[in-house]
């Protein structure tokens, strides 16, 4: 007579199996910073957190300072199989990109759950019993300089490392003899900002030192928008929009086309004030 | 009544050009009458009946219309409607100039006369209409005769019938593939060329979009929450693995249902927000896709690529 086998021992074998699998996986390649979430470790924010993401394979990548969750944490979106990978198996690429080696992956976790799709996306997992959740970031408002958007828009970076600036109008920059300000307004949220943000970033690296100035200011989305003070000020009705000063004075816009090249445009804008 | 050789042909000439202009629009409107109806409810024209039949039966008015002016028919029962048409259409225009001149629209908001295909600023509309409209129909009332004896009713019977198919056309049109003639999307067209807005506020597809400007991509554009859409991901992700061209999602969708369409659907494809008045003048109905080739469409295709389904 055989044995019956018991239904616990049963579902280990088929675990055991997936996450076999799941440890085989093979390379991904192309993780992204991303500043579209915040992580919770336990309840509290988890300050310093990492995230990626990637399309193709669609996978999240969670890399936390905490204690909790020393080791990073993928979240393979198309199975929902959470595992937590060997950091030594990670390499980042310029701009922060991130490629998973092949067999990065070291220990299986409970798959993850979707949460709080009305009131903003939850993404809920747990790694080795302590529960985490994804959540959308609150928007970038106000005053801020270059280091403050790249630090919550870490994806800024990738756009920006890929950037090249034309030589000639940054030169012309470069020399111009009196002060000017670009003052960019820009949504965090805002995804025709995540693809030129990163130009105008990439504009005011290379011209550090120059007369050429640059300020950012965080606009709300919705009706906040246009109920914000600096908005109605400057007659802002789209980001991103970049205000060109000279003594307090607007010259001119970056708008529409002229983000294809924003050091093109500032220099004309310039020349012709 | 001494004979006006001069200005009867002066008045037929005026009356073929209104006719003419008349005719384009009535063809402008009816390839695309979604979007027309659309226009007709924002004007809140829509009175008694629902914006659709509005224009459907707007479309057959303007085309029949046009039809008697282009064959020199310029009797009262024809100059009078007309006037009444070019007197509507520089109202609205006229309406929307003055509002764009007092900050409540935008630049790129028109009337919509001319559908998809011609994109004009309120003020461009008014101008351009009143130009294109105002002297011809002076002209056609100058000469006001009117065609005697039998010849009207021949001409009568051909703007019958061009009203009855124009009323067809208008009907079936989202079921007709008039897409690459209805939309500024068709094979041959360069993505940089494909722009909304006017002026400093012109934004351009290759603007958001870079990457479509070298290489083979293949492009869908669609709302995320479309449940045919989320249906064929899989066919889609097995698309985007195959390689050879780069698969893309293009999208008017909120960030928030981007990301829950990431986490649910799981599309192993880039998905990237474009803002609905730059992706709107591409589409008569979504999904639609299209294939470029070195920045240049090169295939379209109504719904999703064939290649994907399940």
């Amino acid at each position: 007579m055989r044995a019956k086998m018991p239904q616990p021992v049963l579902l280990s074998i088929v675990t055991a199996a997936v996450a076999a699998a799941a440890l085989a996986q093979p390379a991904i390649n192309g993780l992204q910073p991303t500043g579209r979430f915040v992580l919770e470790i336990g309840g509290q924010p988890a300050e310093g957190a990492r995230i990626y993401q990637s399309s193709s394979p669609p996978a999240v990548l969670v890399v936390s300072n905490s204690a909790q969750m020393p080791d990073p944490v993928l979240l393979q979106v198309s199975s929902g199989a959470v595992q937590t990978v060997n950091l030594l198996q990670m390499a980042e690429r310029p701009g922060g990109v991130i490629d998973l080696l092949p067999g990065a992956g070291l220990e299986p976790q409970p798959n993850f759950a979707i949460d709080g799709v009305d009131a903003g996306l939850e993404v809920r997992f747990a790694v080795n019993g302590v529960p985490a959740v994804l959540k959308p970031k609150p928007p970038l408002l106000g005053e801020r300089d270059a280091a403050e958007l790249l630090r919550h828009s870490p994806e800024y970076a990738v756009g920006a490392a890929a950037y090249q600036p034309s030589a000639a109008e940054m030169e012309r920059l470069r020399s111009r003899e009196s002060p000017a300000t670009v003052r960019v307004f820009f949504g965090s949220w805002c995804s025709a900002c995540s693809q030129l943000l990163p130009l105008v970033l990439k504009v005011e690296k290379e011209l550090e030192g120059a007369p050429v100035r640059f300020e950012y200011y965080g606009l709300p989305q919705g009706k906040a928008f246009s109920e914000d003070p600096e908005a109605a000020r400057f007659e802002i009705t789209g980001v991103p929009t970049g205000v060109v000063l000279v003594n307090g004075r607007e010259v001119g816009r970056l708008k529409g086309e002229s983000w294809r090249s924003p050091e093109r445009s500032i220099d004309r804008i310039l020349s012709g004030s | 009544m001494r004979p006006r050789p001069l200005l009867d042909a002066a008045s037929r000439f005026g009356a073929a050009i209104l006719g003419l202009v008349l005719l384009v629009a009535a063809w402008a409107k009816m390839i695309h009458p979604v979007a027309f109806a659309g226009e007709i409810e924002a004007q809140g024209l829509a009175v008694g009946l629902p914006p659709g039949a509005w224009a459907v039966l707007f479309v057959g008015f303007e085309a029949g219309l046009g039809t008697l002016l282009l064959l020199a028919v310029r009797r009262r029962w024809v100059l009078t409607p007309a006037t009444a048409l070019v007197g509507l259409f520089l109202f609205l225009n006229g309406r929307a100039y003055w509002r764009f001149a007092n900050g409540l629209i935008g630049a790129d908001e028109s009337c919509g006369c001319f559908g998809s295909l011609v994109e004009r600023t309120p003020a461009e509309a008014f101008w351009q209409d009143l130009v294109l409209l105002v002297p011809p129909l002076v002209l056609a009332w100058l000469g006001a005769r009117g065609v005697r004896g039998r010849a009207v009713d021949w001409r009568a019977a051909v703007a019958g019938v061009v009203t009855a198919a124009a009323l067809l056309v208008a009907w079936k049109a989202p079921e007709l593939p008039f897409d690459d003639l209805a939309t500024r999307l068709s094979p041959g067209r360069e993505i940089a060329d494909l722009c909304a807005g006017q002026g400093e506020e012109r934004a351009c597809l290759d603007i958001l979009v870079p990457e479509l400007t070298s290489g083979r991509h293949l492009v869908v554009m669609a709302e995320v929450v479309d449940p045919a859409l989320v249906a064929a991901v899989p066919g889609l992700n097995r698309l985007a693995g195959e390689g050879g061209e780069i698969l893309w999602l293009l999208t008017p969708s909120s960030e928030q249902e981007r990301q829950l369409f990431f986490f649910q659907a799981a599309p192993a494809f880039s998905v990237r927000e474009v803002p609905l008045p730059l992706l709107e003048p591409l589409y008569r109905a979504l999904p639609r896709s299209f294939r470029v080739v070195e920045g240049r469409v090169v295939e379209t295709f109504a719904g999703l690529p064939p290649a994907a389904a399940p």
